[in-house]
């Protein structure tokens, strides 16, 4: 369990890293030193096309990574009023579309290439997540991993490929290609170190392929080059490239490449002795062989071949070769660094021409890995010997962040340890955030920004409220992810947004729809009174189906809760039941819930079932209360008459126009009447 | 941009506003979708973001009568809802009707606040979980913060609180963060003397229900980092202010003062930037 675990956050903290840090290898100015935090405030200056020169400016941000500036007013400023937007990280994402556009291609293949890549890393990071969360009881494949992890390199080395792929390639590609390349490089070794272990002596093999890997292209062309020189040995970069093939490795090319030296084939003995060395020798390493050899196979087989070559290289069986050094006349080519290399001898990894056959450190480093401790597990400290060793030699004096990167994960140092506490989640907000440059990219953030403990949270919602809610679709995709990380006041802010939208241009239904969606009981309230007002204007109610529909979420509010039974009301009374409508309309007056300034609508609303011929639907009691309530409305009429005088009277309660007082004469009536009856009937009853 | 530089990933563009004179502030909303520029020339222009990234001015029209200094927009919860400070002493609260045709829509003026004596030089909303206030502040110092109750009435706004700043207050902020009690920044700034230049942070106490002085920190500091040092005598927090940094800096004017998004970093734009972090 516990290993799973670390195995996880390592992922976690190798993905991000990879996916961050090899990021601002190209995009950052600031030096890359240990505190991230400080590398932000080193200042980028920026000339802006358009605005006046030597004009003070004044900026508002607009938004992630955009800012508009203006020039502050002077005397000289007077006749510019315009104003210059700048934005930044976005052209990560932006700019392949822009240049296309403008050259009319026509297609965003490349931006798509990179959203994607992000989407699926995204979709991949994810999914293993989720498969590590799902079966808690099954333990996390290493297996998943691998193909997780084979998975990534794929979708990197496609974008490679599409962004080199354009016919006219601009720089802007190339830097992006590039920067996925170096991503590639550096998760395949840490997927040879981390991800994929096997036994001893297969690690070598496994960093001879991660070295060649990228190179594979390159090699072929010029191997191609060399063969198509006649002779090949007068093409320049003969030796240098028979160098490359043993010092990677691949013996066998090697000898083919020498077998077409002229002098080879001029001397019979020559090569018969030469392809004895490597056949005998070096087959006995197995090296290609699919199921690599246990640990005690592969150590017995190197010491063999150490053997046999140190023994022939004393019998003299490579003098044949120095004459071939003679013969071609070359001053450079050193012939008898072959043995010496091939028996692993430490000091002949100094030498220039070895040295110069490399393109970089780390293929020197697995060269000398491979020829001199070939056994070497991830945790030897062998490997970081020849690693610093390699670098030294090759001159890296101020070690780049990629060179770092590599040491650091050759080292397997923890990398809080190397660059500071929390960097790992420092990381992904940066990531994060720089994704939200792109508007397509926002939910792909934030499934960033979820697997932060401390911090994502709070991005989390910082974030989130600023998407702009520009379709219901979207704003309900915004809510999907409010529910599942239970951001409930974000939740209410989103629906309250949309319903607004929706009131502005008259749409009381679906702003209650949307109100409802977040169980939101203030806005409801208010959306409530609203909605009954309006049924006082008009006279009708609006969206009805909203209403009949309402059910449980009634009880979000009070005064939905009474929308709803006032509704229902309605809806008995066109039944024609009475007796329970009438009950009804008494219980809504009486208990408090109807605010004072809907009271006559609703009296008003009795005064049919008062009027009834045959039937009488209120009690004497019943009648009473309504009484009451009327008694209320009225005092309270005339009490506004008093204060009117006086002073500056609110909206809410005005005195009562003529026809309104009409009404109330009216009620009382019915009201007296009904009281009678009902006593009578009551009387006769008992 | 040219091809050869190394990091090309800034990108700037012009846009041509067609106003008659100066701009003084442009803002935007929430969601930065929609923009508004006032100017010299009395008016505000509201622009949207179309499909093609390009910016068009939907509307324009004249707001006050006097130079117009700020412009700002309301949380979209209370719908769309800008305030404009002028010259002319007052401050305007303008809503958006939308007409028939959804490609007509006017803006309407809900209320003129008409408290100040002198010009009101800046005018902001509070952030949105303190309900829709707006504070201003004017060329005599005195800051106004107002309320309205019934966010769809927005003709009825109540003045709740006056606070004395030194004369010549010129910008102020709200702290947008939702962990700390209400805060405003206030920047002063006397231009015959530029000693005068300060920052005075403002905040809400629940126990008197009022505004006072947390913190002040003069030009001469350019990082402040504000640490809550126990509790006042409004058991508010008092604020230490501390200097770790200091950039490279020769007397800055005090033009705007603001927050960053977490509301933890008050920062005043002068000609050069300057920081100021608020812990938690």
């Amino acid at each position: 369990m516990k290993d799973r675990q670390r195995l996880r956050k390592s992922w976690l903290e190798i993905k991000t890293l990879l996916n961050t840090l090899v990021w601002r290898l190209c995009s950052s100015e600031g030096e890359m030193d240990d505190s991230f935090q400080r590398a932000s405030l080193y200042p980028t200056t920026l000339l802006v096309p358009g605005l006046p020169a030597n004009c003070p400016l004044l900026a508002s941000w607009s938004g992630p990574q955009r800012l508009v500036l203006f020039p502050r007013p002077t005397e000289g400023a007077r006749q510019w009023a315009g104003l210059a937007q700048v934005s930044w990280d976005a052209a990560q994402w932006n700019s392949i579309t822009r240049r296309l556009a403008n050259q009319s291609h026509g297609t965003n293949h490349c931006v798509v290439l990179s959203t994607f890549v992000l989407s699926i890393s995204s979709g991949y990071f994810l999914s293993l997540h989720e498969a590590g969360r799902e079966g808690e009881g099954q333990s996390l494949q290493g297996s998943d991993i691998l193909l997780y992890s084979r998975y990534f390199r794929s979708a990197l080395h496609e974008c490679v490929l599409g962004l080199r792929g354009r016919g006219s390639s601009s720089w802007e590609h190339e830097r992006q290609a590039q920067v996925f390349s170096t991503m590639a490089l550096v998760w395949h070794l840490v997927e040879i170190l981390f991800i994929e272990v096997l036994p001893a002596g297969c690690l070598v093999k496994q960093l001879v392929e991660w070295v060649t890997w990228a190179g594979q292209e390159r090699d072929k062309k010029r191997l191609k080059e060399i063969l198509g020189h006649t002779p090949p040995d007068s093409h320049h970069g003969y030796w240098r490239m028979v160098y490359r093939l043993v010092l990677t490795g691949r013996l066998s090319e090697a000898r083919n490449l020498l077998a077409h030296h002229s002098a080879f084939s001029a001397r019979e003995d020559v090569s018969h002795n030469c392809s004895r060395v490597w056949t005998s020798c070096w087959g006995r390493l197995r090296w290609s062989d699919p199921p690599p050899p246990s640990p005690e196979e592969s150590s017995n087989g190197w010491q063999q071949w150490r053997r046999e070559v140190t023994a022939r290289r004393e019998a003299g069986a490579f003098l044949s070769l120095r004459q071939l050094q003679l013969l071609s006349r070359c001053a450079f080519v050193n012939t008898h660094l072959f043995p010496q290399v091939l028996s692993g001898e430490e000091e002949v990894f100094s030498e220039p021409e070895i040295v110069g056959s490399c393109e970089s450190w780390y293929e020197l480093m697995v060269a000398r890995v491979l020829f001199t401790t070939p056994l070497v597990m991830s945790s030897d400290y062998d490997l970081v010997y020849s690693a610093e060793a390699a670098m030294k030699t090759f001159g890296v004096v101020s070690p780049e962040p990629l060179d770092s990167l590599l040491l650091a994960a050759l080292k397997h140092s923890p990398l809080e340890v190397v660059y500071g506490a929390k960097l790992a989640e420092f990381l992904i907000i940066e990531y994060a955030s720089s994704l939200l440059a792109h508007p397509s990219l926002w939910q792909v953030a934030m499934d960033y920004l979820s697997e932060c403990p401390t911090q994502g949270r709070h991005h989390m919602v910082l974030h989130l409220e600023r998407i702009p809610l520009t379709s219901a679709r979207k704003a309900a995709k915004v809510l999907q992810l409010c529910r599942k990380f239970q951001l409930k006041e974000l939740e209410e802010s989103v629906c309250r947004v949309m319903a607004m939208k929706e009131l502005r241009s008259g749409r009381l239904g679906a702003a209650f729809s949307w109100c409802l969606q977040s169980q939101d009981s203030v806005f409801a309230a208010f959306l409530a009174e609203r909605y009954f007002t309006s049924y006082q204007t008009l006279g009708e109610f609006m969206d009805l189906d909203l209403l009949d529909n309402l059910g449980a979420a009634m009880l979000i509010s009070k005064k939905l809760t009474f929308l709803g039974k006032y509704r229902e009301f309605h809806q008995l009374f066109a039944d024609g039941e009475f007796r329970p409508a009438g009950q009804l309309l008494v219980s809504l007056l009486t208990s408090g819930v109807v605010p004072k300034r809907f009271w006559l609508t609703l009296l008003m609303d009795s005064l049919p079932l008062l009027n009834l011929k045959d039937e009488i639907v209120f009690s004497s009691e019943d009648t009473v209360a309504l009484s009451h309530c009327l008694q209320q409305l009225t005092s309270s009429h005339s009490r506004i008459d008093q204060s009117q005088s006086t002073s500056k009277s609110h909206d809410s309660e005005k005195a009562p126009p003529p026809d309104q007082s009409s009404k109330l004469s009216l009620l009382r009536v019915a009201l007296c009447r009904n009281l009678a009856l009902a006593t009578l009937q009551e009387a006769e009853l008992s | 941009m040219e091809g050869d530089q190394p990091s090309s990933m800034f990108e700037a563009k012009p846009i041509n506003t067609d106003h008659k004179d100066l701009i003084h502030d442009v803002s935007y909303d929430f969601y930065g979708r929609r923009m508004a520029t006032c100017s010299s020339d009395q008016s505000v222009k509201v622009w949207d973001i179309g499909e093609d990234g390009q910016w068009r001015c939907t509307s324009t029209w004249k707001t006050h009568s006097g130079s117009v200094w700020r412009v700002t927009w309301a949380h979209p919860e209370f719908g769309q809802v800008l305030a404009t400070c002028s010259f002319d002493r007052t401050v305007g609260v303008w809503e958006e009707q939308i007409g028939d045709q959804k490609s007509e829509a006017h803006w309407v003026k809900r209320t003129s606040l008409v408290d100040s004596r002198t010009a009101v030089n800046d005018v902001k909303f509070a952030p949105r979980h303190l309900g829709l206030q707006l504070a201003s502040c004017s060329t005599d110092g005195q800051l106004r913060i107002y309320e309205a109750p019934d966010v769809m009435n927005l003709t009825q706004w109540s003045l709740n609180h006056v606070l004395s700043c030194r004369p010549g207050t010129s910008c102020l902020s709200w702290n947008p963060s939702t962990v700390h009690s209400p805060m405003i920044v206030v920047g002063t700034d006397d231009p015959s003397t530029s000693a005068a230049t300060q920052l005075l942070i403002f905040g809400y106490s629940e126990e008197t229900r009022s505004y006072h002085v947390l913190a002040v920190a003069s030009k001469d500091v350019d990082i402040i980092h504000l640490v809550p040092s126990g509790t006042d005598a409004y058991h508010g927090t008092k604020l230490d202010v501390r200097h770790p940094a200091h950039f490279d800096h020769q007397g800055a004017q005090v033009w705007r003062v603001a927050w960053n998004v977490t509301g933890t970093n008050p920062r005043l734009i002068g000609r050069r930037w300057l920081c100021a972090t608020l812990e938690r």
